[in-house]
């Protein structure tokens, strides 16, 4: 399902309350200071704060591994082979096969860091309302064009992937099928029929931004005034102890991991 | 041909948001250099979500199926939004599918957006023929379907085999890129038949869609 | 300005005045019941019968289930529990079957080609017919629907009650047994739903139809059934069920227009 991120927004958590905007730049500082971890002994570290933060977010665990279910296949399908493959000590050796420590450890490495960065993603945009999260990153100086385009395809998004949903049911039910045999012919013609279905989309939602365009403009979009800065509440103790006590334990990681 | 977070180092994640900053600035200067711009920022964000639905048709190859990459039909049809429209795909697919990653956001937009650049030049070339006949618009969407796969999966398989495993050799890498590229040819021609195609439909059923 | 021809009227046999013949079972069902992945109820074992030649109504208010109830009955979903008999074949989920037809509430989910032409050709093709017998197909098809004219048109371009036509006659040219239509009036002017009455009334097959357009419901339609909260309320003869006020209210529906003054005379 397309709507899953932000299925828990509603909770009422710490990480709920705790600003867009300072969580965008707290949770996002670490983000990279765990992509940046070379050091395999700092992975037990990286997992605990990744489990400590996602504990307080109340976050259900099945929410998590629902979505670490398709990218976690993938990242497995990559690693898998690196002991194989990569390094020059061996661990253990059955003919030809042959684990390789520096194998061994770049895999560990990779899947945990992968794990606490999507844990961390996660948490980002599932306290938050999804415009809410944009709505801080262009505080934060995300150009208007690009705000602007994130939060009208967001909107438009699901109704598209349900329309389309919709268009290929009506062609099943009048005998569209997937070629059973690989004939040219057949195939071309599948082609064609995808992109005369893809070129229709593409048809519908154009013209629904039409329509859209004039009823925003109708609400005054496009008009002459800026973008309101927007009065930002006061900051309270949390919000800002929170902050530095992230960017704090970013720095250790980045610290640590040069030491 | 995505690459999942936490598989790059953080030199390379950094470097490909670099990249990725530059050419939005460029983008959005073009963009902004528009007497239409606030016209057009429904049409291409509405075309962009259209364009991530679609992502999800298969096409069948019997016995399996694949997905389309669509970054060449992509920079045909948004022109200078083909940029941006790429890193709000990729932002969404990283969010909605956790295809791709966060800290990858960049170098993932560098894999899918310069080959849509290019594509979205290639498609312009066909103003250098006169007449621009619907065989020339084709012709010219092929090549721009072509390229842009073509130019990604270049891309992509060089840098996951340079950065990923440290300790390979050199003429095993070099190998493994060839045999994995000349793999992709039978899908550049797929995505170039499937990208004219599709702007042929779009050039005889609604030619404002797609940039003079 | 509208392009479309008229429709045919069959003097020779008007099914408006025909009592149904026919005795055949089109569409059964037992037990049928769906719930989503999430637990919620939407349909709670229904069980119904069509002869063949029935023309029924569905009617029931938003989210009683009617979508649902005809996705089940097409194989794009799979029930729950119960299954659906199609002239003594049972429906297989997403096994595509010719003989049932299924004109969806917003026609341009229908139409896709780049003419109205090889729209209504596609269906007639994926069933594997010859190239004359498709040009037959689409020839009879759009006689049928009133929209000749229209063959080389972009169905892009059409107006929404040509489209309601042209969406018709993609079904109608593979030649269903059992056609369904989801709020076929929806977003008609008066001249193309009377055109879509006209049809409806002249149209040979079996149909199941779901509309908030009582008064077509009360014109086109032999039979009723009221679905609400997941279950078939009350199953019968349409003016019988429509004219009865408190039932109707009672499932967020009103009478219509046209029976509440008999409702008045007769009660007064």
């Amino acid at each position: 399902m397309l709507h899953e991120i932000d299925r828990y927004v509603h909770l009422n958590s710490w990480m709920h309350r705790w600003r867009p905007r300072p969580k965008l730049v707290g949770l996002g500082t670490l983000i990279f200071a765990f992509a940046m971890v070379e050091d395999l002994r700092l992975v037990p570290a990286m997992l605990g704060v990744t489990a400590v933060l996602y504990t307080i977010a109340t976050l259900p665990l099945s929410f998590l591994l629902h979505q670490l279910r398709y990218p976690g296949f993938f990242i497995l399908g990559v690693v898998l082979l690196l002991p194989l493959v990569s390094g020059e000590t061996i661990l253990w050796q059955w003919g030809p096969i042959a684990l390789h420590s520096e194998g061994v450890s770049a895999m560990v490495l990779i899947v945990c860091r992968f794990f606490s960065i999507l844990t961390l993603g996660l948490i980002i945009l599932g306290t938050s309302p999804f415009s809410a999260t944009i709505k801080a990153m262009r505080s934060l100086g995300l150009p208007h064009v690009l705000a602007d385009m994130m939060l009208l395809s967001y909107r438009y998004l699901f109704e598209f992937a349900q329309m389309l949903t919709t268009m290929q049911q009506a062609m099943k039910l009048r005998g569209f099928k997937a070629p059973s045999r690989l004939a040219l012919r057949e195939l071309m013609s599948h082609l064609r029929r995808l992109a005369s279905l893809m070129g229709t989309l593409l048809i519908r939602s154009y013209e629904q931004s039409l329509r859209s365009y004039q009823a925003m403009g109708l609400r005054g979009y496009g008009a002459a005034a800026p973008h309101s800065p927007g009065q930002s509440p006061p900051s309270s103790l949390w919000n800002g102890s929170a902050l530095i006590v992230m960017l704090m334990v970013s720095a250790g990681f980045v610290l640590s991991d040069f030491l | 041909m995505h690459i999942s977070d936490g598989l790059l180092p953080a030199k390379v994640c950094i470097t490909g948001y670099a990249i990725t900053g530059g050419l939005t600035w460029y983008s959005l200067r073009q963009i902004d250099r528009r007497s239409t711009s606030t016209e057009d920022i429904p049409k291409a964000s509405l075309l962009t979500a259209a364009f991530f639905a679609a992502s999800a048709i298969r096409f069948p190859l019997p016995p399996g199926s694949l997905h389309l990459v669509l970054n060449g039909a992509l920079g045909v049809v948004l022109d200078c939004y083909a940029f941006p429209a790429v890193l709000v795909g990729l932002f969404f697919q990283a969010l909605v599918f956790g295809h791709g990653g966060l800290t990858t956001l960049g170098i993932n937009a560098v894999i899918m957006g310069v080959p849509a650049l290019l594509a979205s030049f290639i498609f312009k070339l066909r103003r250098l023929i006169k007449g621009q006949s619907s065989r020339a618009t084709f012709v010219f969407s092929f090549l721009a379907g072509v390229s842009g796969v073509g130019l990604s999966a270049l891309l992509f398989f060089s840098l996951v085999i340079t950065m990923v495993p440290a300790e390979l050799d050199a003429s095993l890498e070099q190998t493994a890129a060839l045999v994995l590229l000349l793999s992709h040819g039978p899908l550049m021609l797929l995505e170039g038949l499937f990208t004219a195609m599709l702007v042929s439909f779009l050039a005889r059923m609604k030619p404002e869609v797609i940039p003079e | 300005m509208t392009l479309l021809s008229p429709i045919p009227q069959n003097s020779a046999v008007n099914p408006v005045f025909s009592p149904p013949l026919a005795t055949e079972v089109a569409l059964s069902m037992t037990n049928l019941s769906f719930v989503y992945p999430d637990g919620t109820e939407v349909l709670r074992q229904l069980h119904l019968s069509l002869q063949a030649g029935e023309r029924v109504g569905v009617l029931g208010p938003n989210g009683a289930g009617k979508t649902t109830f005809f996705k089940l009955l097409c194989g794009l979903l799979r029930p729950t529990q119960g299954a659906v008999t199609l002239f003594d074949q049972s429906v297989a989920f997403g096994r595509f079957r010719s003989d049932l037809g299924f004109v969806f509430q917003n026609p341009d989910d229908q139409l896709f080609s780049a003419s109205v032409w090889e729209d209504i050709a596609f269906g007639p093709q994926n069933m594997g017919l010859s190239a004359e017998q498709v040009e037959e197909r689409v020839a009879m098809a759009m006689a049928l629907t009133g929209t000749q004219s229209l063959a080389q048109r972009m169905p892009h371009h059409l107006s929404g009650g040509e489209k309601r036509m042209v969406a018709i006659a993609t079904i109608v040219a593979m030649q269903p047994s059992l056609i369904i239509y989801d709020e076929p009036s929806a977003n008609l002017d008066l001249r193309a739903r009377r055109r879509l009455i006209q049809y409806l009334l002249h149209s040979e097959e079996t149909f199941l139809v779901a509309s908030h357009d009582l008064e077509m419901i009360l014109e086109v339609c032999d039979r009723v059934v009221l679905l609400n909260n997941g279950h078939i309320v009350v199953d019968g003869d349409p003016s019988e069920i429509m004219q009865d006020r408190a039932l109707m209210e009672s499932h967020g529906l009103e009478v219509p227009y046209s029976l509440a003054g008999r409702e008045l005379k007769s009660g007064g």
